[in-house]
């Protein structure tokens, strides 16, 4: 009997057959851009929560934007899991029995099934309740007293705010893959801030294309927010990647990381720094439009740090000295996550024709 | 007058009697109690576990095809495997591997359905009609002992074979060892061979830093092999 070889280096034997569409990666790539709209719709709530709390007068104008985008991007946002998995009939099992009390048997708590239910359910139910105290839905005018109002808010913004981090707090379970998260301590910042961008980018395209009319100064308002997070952004990962070489400069680990890492990260702190560029003209120049070209850098900068964040990382052997080979051949993937763009795009074509965004010759009042 | 009062002897000999079969009644009973008590506890305090020694394995693979052929495990993905390593000085080491069915699993904490779970006796098992096939558990385990079973769609691993070791026999792997690499049986149970060699002989366990407390011990581990 021969025995195998490998010539990537020292790799386990089941790590070659996880999925057979897609070579050794268990989390497929429809998750990149589940992860993507996640930032939407948690970037989206959370600005909406900060509109309720401060009155910033061009988030105002956008509540309705802002409502129906992260209520629209949260109510798909689970089909991509359930394209992930390898037994979608039992997907209700995640929703009829969630890990979420440790038990002698089932230790600990499941971020999964912690998110899918609990903090799903509670994400739709406070954005619902905060687009409807900010008057984001017609004919519905409910008044409460601001320390509800407030209340409200806050539990939004901490709900919002841990669905943003998600991803990270995902990979942090993920033991086979520690050696990779111990050199990027800052990814859950680096979330945090990628949603407010993110959602800051889609609410400008949505503007554009609904033809809100903003002032030069709210416009101005709207830019700083890209503009300051992903300056902040390439600050956290440049940081970071200094500190993969310096540590594991000349070592196996570091060889490998390097080469799984390198590509994508270079990406990703180069189209921050674009961000920040266009944002800044953005801020300069009063333009809506390019505040909205810095939004459609902004999604292909958060699907791409996704990406590596991914599937780029499960490319390292959990021994942490070999790359495992991918086959990304099948382009079912790319069918999935098309379907799941245009599911979202549906709904919130849906939600808009319920009810109309203020724009040119519709209005709330 | 005079006539001392008749003492029933028959009905005295009976109290004494009955009262001598309650306490003994009484003692047996005890004693089994507390046998009773004591069986159960040693089956709530069974502790599954393997022990390999490195130098014995000669890499002939029986304990492989024996587990695909005992679990139904499909070509290409495996519940148990032998790595094949080169030392530095150029000789050879093989390597039994498995799923280390771990004091502190780091694979159960993040099932989201609870489909793995850890049973009494601390193996570590799944429940296929729970599992979803969500991968959390495969990118949790630092030693690529998870696996999705192509033929189920659902997460499959090492049981220790469980469907043998609670009819009293050894795992298929440590039937089929010939050189008696492997040693299966219970850390609670002193008089096992497996406690003995645990405790009399050193040995060294995968990738201690995760924390996970793996119940696989192997004796003469190269480092090489602990990655």
């Amino acid at each position: 009997m021969s025995y195998p070889t490998y010539p990537g280096g020292y790799i386990y034997p089941n790590e070659l057959v996880q999925g057979a569409e897609y070579g050794s990666v268990v989390w497929v790539p429809i998750i990149a851009v589940y992860m993507t709209l996640i930032a939407i719709a948690s970037g989206s709530a959370m600005l909406l929560a900060i509109r309720t709390v401060i009155d910033i007068r061009v988030l105002k104008k956008l509540t309705p934007l802002l409502f129906i985008a992260s209520l629209s991007a949260s109510l798909v946002m689970l089909l991509g899991p359930l394209a992930d998995l390898r037994r979608p009939d039992h997907f209700y099992k995640l929703l009829a029995t969630p890990h979420i009390i440790p038990t002698a048997e089932n230790p600990g708590v499941s971020p999964i099934a912690l998110m899918a239910a609990v903090m799903w359910p509670l994400l739709l139910v406070l954005i619902v309740a905060l687009g409807v105290l900010n008057n984001a839905v017609p004919r519905i005018k409910i008044h409460v007293s601001r320390w509800l109002a407030v209340s409200l808010s806050i539990a939004l913004l901490a709900v919002s705010a841990v669905w943003a981090t998600y991803h990270s707090l995902l990979l942090y379970t993920s033991v086979a893959r520690a050696t990779f998260y111990n050199y990027l301590p800052l990814i859950p910042a680096e979330q945090l801030i990628q949603a407010l961008v993110i959602a800051s980018g889609v609410i400008a395209i949505l503007a554009v294309a609904h033809r809100v009319e903003l002032a030069g100064e709210e416009i101005r308002t709207l830019a700083l927010i890209p503009l300051a997070g992903a300056g902040l952004y390439a600050f956290f990962r440049v940081s970071e990647t200094f500190r993969i070489y310096i540590y594991t400069s000349g070592s196996e680990i570091g060889s490998t990381l390097i080469s799984a890492l390198e590509p994508l990260n270079t990406l990703a702190i180069v189209l921050a720094i674009v961000i920040a560029v266009l944002s800044y003209i953005s801020y300069r120049s009063g333009s809506i439009k390019t505040a909205a070209v810095s939004g459609l850098v902004s999604i292909a900068w958060v699907l791409g740090d996704r990406w590596l964040l991914t599937i780029n990382i499960q490319s390292i052997s959990r021994t942490g000295i070999a790359i495992l080979p991918q086959a990304m051949a099948s382009w079912i993937w790319v069918a999935e996550s098309i379907a799941l763009v245009l599911f979202f795009l549906f709904v919130y074509l849906l939600l808009t024709y319920i009810s109309p965004i203020p724009g040119r010759g519709v209005s709330h009042e | 007058m005079g006539d001392k009062p008749k003492v029933d002897t028959s009905r005295r000999k009976l109290l004494q009697t009955a009262a001598g079969a309650l306490a003994t009644g009484f003692v047996v009973a005890t004693a089994l109690q507390v046998e009773v008590a004591e069986a159960e506890e040693r089956k709530q305090r069974r502790r599954y576990a393997m022990y390999v020694d490195v130098e014995k394995c000669y890499g002939c693979m029986a304990c492989v095809a024996a587990c695909a052929a005992e679990n139904n495990v499909p070509i290409s993905v495996f519940r148990t495997w032998v790595e094949r390593h080169v030392l530095p000085g150029g000789s050879v080491v093989f390597v039994p591997k498995l799923c280390n069915h771990c004091e502190n699993p780091p694979c159960v904490k993040p099932c989201p359905t609870g489909a793995t779970f850890k049973n009494e006796d601390g193996l570590v098992l799944v429940d296929s009609e729970k599992c979803i096939g969500c991968g959390a558990c495969i990118n949790a385990c630092p030693y690529g002992a998870r696996f999705f079973n192509p033929l189920t769609g659902v997460v499959d691993k090492c049981t220790l074979c469980d469907h043998r070791i609670y009819s009293g026999r050894v795992p298929a792997c440590v039937e089929a060892c010939p050189t008696g690499a492997r040693v299966f049986g219970d850390l609670e149970d002193p008089n096992s061979e497996i406690a003995k060699l645990v405790g009399e002989t050193p040995t060294q366990v995968l990738k201690p830093e995760t924390g996970a407390r793996p119940k696989v011990y192997y004796k003469d581990l190269p480092e090489v092999a602990s990655r």
